[in-house]
């Protein structure tokens, strides 16, 4: 990698450590001062700080909030270690806008619709669509296994794992 | 003691004896390499089959499911970044990696090794230390396990990978994410809203799915190019040379296991985590820790296996059992009409060394079914990613609901899938997130305990255990900081020498 880029690398590197070590700051003071004051209830009776129910989130939340100054002063005195190797390789898809918003609806349709449409459907729809957008073409492969693979392990859940799976649209047949 | 030994072995040595304790191994190792269907689940299951069984050969199948359970759970953390059970988390780290070389023959065969020699050691642990190590595991009260738990939490440090802080803040995330719940002491809300299905905490099957699974799934869909495939597992064998180099670390691996399998309550996990960390922290290249290290691999599985003998040691030694896995076990003891403890040593040995006996042959029985599981399930590693991926999602989501039959839970593990996702694009360690969690309640549990027990600081002090936790956890933090700091001091160094920033 020649000089410039990697200058140019560490500064970005640098600028998004800063961000987040202030985020994570940002976050633990109003997690201290508004989460935990308004998510844990503390009883009156409370005799030692210790076995207070807010003791230990606030340790924790002020715990967070050190480490998170420890690590801007870090980003911004330190040179900046660049992170390992990225495994994977490439950056982002150039459709990754409209991927990613289609698989946030198809997840959503995992945790909305088992219950109306029932799992085995359900899982069907979602497996053939997320075999159509990772690029699959056949519909040999797109239809074999989006319907044989969701109903095998739907069966294998129900009869061996005897997990009682959301019927949906056939709850009255059965 | 000769003459119970031979009816032992007569008892023992009984076709259906055996086809019982070969067909829980391979039945453990094909549900517990399902994620979201546990170890306990698969013995829970199975428990049923038992009614109608010898009392011999009903143990014997769960133990053997319990076994093959613990391994089977491996084979997709280092397939497909989905441990089967929690404990294989730590399996993860560098089995994954290795998968991604192209090397998750040799991944699968380590852990297989690792997981064999250390359900050996911890089984010959239980035959000849039972009542040695439970009188000692009996010694642990609340101040002693609040020590043990800050040892384990030092791991973090090990896990943390490319940046300390980043790590330590995840494993702070962990612990406050496992606050949530009715409050131990005051039956209390804390941070559950009035969700009802917060009350008893986050489920953690749906998180460690979310937490590891789901961001490769999702990462694969967003990225410009598709990550790297997984190369053919069965053209990577493991050498002798490569076993050799990681079998000290199998080895100590196995003991953490016994020792913590013998404290009730203490869990696979974090036996696996601390085996990891002692691995990385003695190893002359820590740094290739969490990037396809064999002896990672082998060390979490060393301590992982380590365990699933020695939570047998308690609950045969003094009828406590040391786990859930293990109070369904003593159901199925009770339901056969023996009750597990001291006296079974003297009215029922006879049944004790046949269960041995078959105990000692489950090691075997593990090797060959977990050969036979690797022959097949690593074929998963030449299915094309786009076509996997999908099946990962939809094993995530049935393994989530499974666990409670709730919807709810399915959203756990999307609302941790994206969390996971987040720290992978961030480079925070998850790993240090989940040791946080699964600890978080044992560590709060035992810090108020003993404050309810005396009211003065000093019964932190108060037994020789309570010592040697906090002379190892010290020892601990200052070696694993100083060598992070190193590390980190290297790295600047290097990039100084190659020119300005």
């Amino acid at each position: 990698m020649t000089t410039p880029t990697r200058d140019a690398d560490a500064k970005r590197g640098r600028r998004r450590e800063i961000t987040f070590a202030a985020a994570t700051l940002a976050a633990s003071v109003l997690f201290a001062l508004f989460v935990i004051p308004g998510g844990v209830t503390t009883p009156a009776s409370v005799v030692h700080l210790p076995l207070s129910p807010a003791f230990l989130p606030y340790v924790l939340t002020a715990g967070v909030g050190i480490f998170a100054l420890i690590h801007m002063l870090e980003a911004i005195y330190a040179p900046h270690i660049p992170p390992d190797d990225d495994e994977g390789g490439g950056g982002l898809h150039a459709r990754w806008k409209i991927r990613g918003l289609m698989l946030s609806v198809l997840l959503l349709i995992y945790l909305l619709l088992p219950e109306r449409l029932g799992m085995l459907i359900t899982s069907i729809l979602v497996t053939i669509a997320l075999l159509a957008i990772g690029g699959e073409r056949r519909p040999r492969i797109l239809f074999g296994v989006g319907i044989s693979v969701p109903l095998l392990v739907y069966l294998f859940f129900v009869f061996v794992a005897q997990v009682r799976m959301p019927l949906g649209i056939f709850e009255d047949w059965m | 003691m000769l003459e119970d030994i031979a009816s032992g072995f007569e008892l023992f040595f009984t076709l259906r004896n055996i086809l019982a304790i070969s067909a829980g191994v391979c039945l453990g190792v094909v549900v517990g390499a399902i994620p979201g269907l546990t170890a306990t689940m698969a013995v829970a299951l199975a428990l049923p089959f038992t009614f109608n069984l010898d009392p011999v050969t009903g143990i014997l199948l769960l133990v053997g499911v319990y076994k093959g359970g613990v391994f089977g759970g491996s084979i997709t953390a280092i397939l497909i970044r989905a441990p089967g059970t929690p404990a294989a988390a730590c399996t993860v780290l560098d089995g994954y990696p290795l998968a991604r070389k192209g090397q998750a023959g040799k991944a699968l065969n380590m852990a297989l090794y690792a997981s064999c020699i250390a359900d050996f050691l911890s089984n010959l642990s239980l035959i000849f230390f039972a009542s040695l190590i439970a009188g000692l595991a009996l010694a642990f009260g609340a101040p002693e396990y609040f020590w043990l738990i800050c040892f384990s939490l030092t791991v973090v440090i090990a896990i943390s990978g490319s940046s300390l802080t980043k790590g330590l803040i995840s494993g702070l995330l962990g612990l406050l994410m496992s606050t949530i719940g009715l409050d131990l002491v005051y039956g209390t809300q804390r941070f559950t809203y009035g969700n009802f299905n917060l009350m008893g905490g986050v489920s953690y099957i749906p998180l460690l799915i979310g937490l590891f699974a789901l961001p490769e799934v999702i990462d694969f869909y967003l990225r410009r190019i598709a990550p790297l495939a997984i190369k053919t597992a069965d053209q990577s064998r493991l050498t002798w040379q490569e076993f050799k180099g990681s079998l000290v670390s199998i080895v100590r691996g196995s003991f953490i296991g016994v020792i913590i399998g013998t404290i009730p309550g203490a869990g696979a996990t974090a036996a696996a985590f601390l085996s990891y960390g002692e691995a990385r922290r003695t190893s002359k290249t820590p740094e290739t820790f969490g990037k396809g290290n064999l002896e990672g691999v082998a060390a979490s599985e060393a301590g992982n296996n380590g365990v699933a003998g020695a939570t047998l040691i308690p609950l045969l030694a003094l009828g406590i059992p040391g786990d859930v896995v293990t109070a369904v076990i003593l159901g199925a003891f009770m339901l056969q009409g023996l009750t597990p403890g001291p006296l079974m040593f003297q009215n029922n040995l006879t049944i004790i060394y046949a269960i041995f006996i078959g105990i000692m042959l489950s090691s075997i029985v593990l090797l060959g079914s977990g050969k036979l599981a690797i022959r097949y399930f690593a074929k998963i590693a030449d299915v094309p990613r786009h076509i996997l991926l999908p099946v990962v999602l939809m094993f995530c989501v049935f393994g989530s609901y499974a666990v409670q039959t709730q919807i709810f839970d399915v959203g756990v593990m999307l609302a941790f899938g994206a969390l996971g996702y987040l720290m992978m694009k961030i480079n925070m360690a998850a790993a240090p997130f989940l040791m946080g969690f699964i600890l978080g309640p044992l560590f709060e549990d035992n810090l108020r305990r003993s404050f309810l027990i005396a009211d003065d600081i000093t019964i932190f002090f108060r037994s020789p255990i309570c010592w040697i936790f906090i002379v190892i956890t010290i020892f601990s933090l200052f070696v694993g900081i100083r060598r992070e700091l190193r590390m980190n001091r290297a790295k600047r160094a290097t990039l100084r020498l190659e020119g300005p920033q």
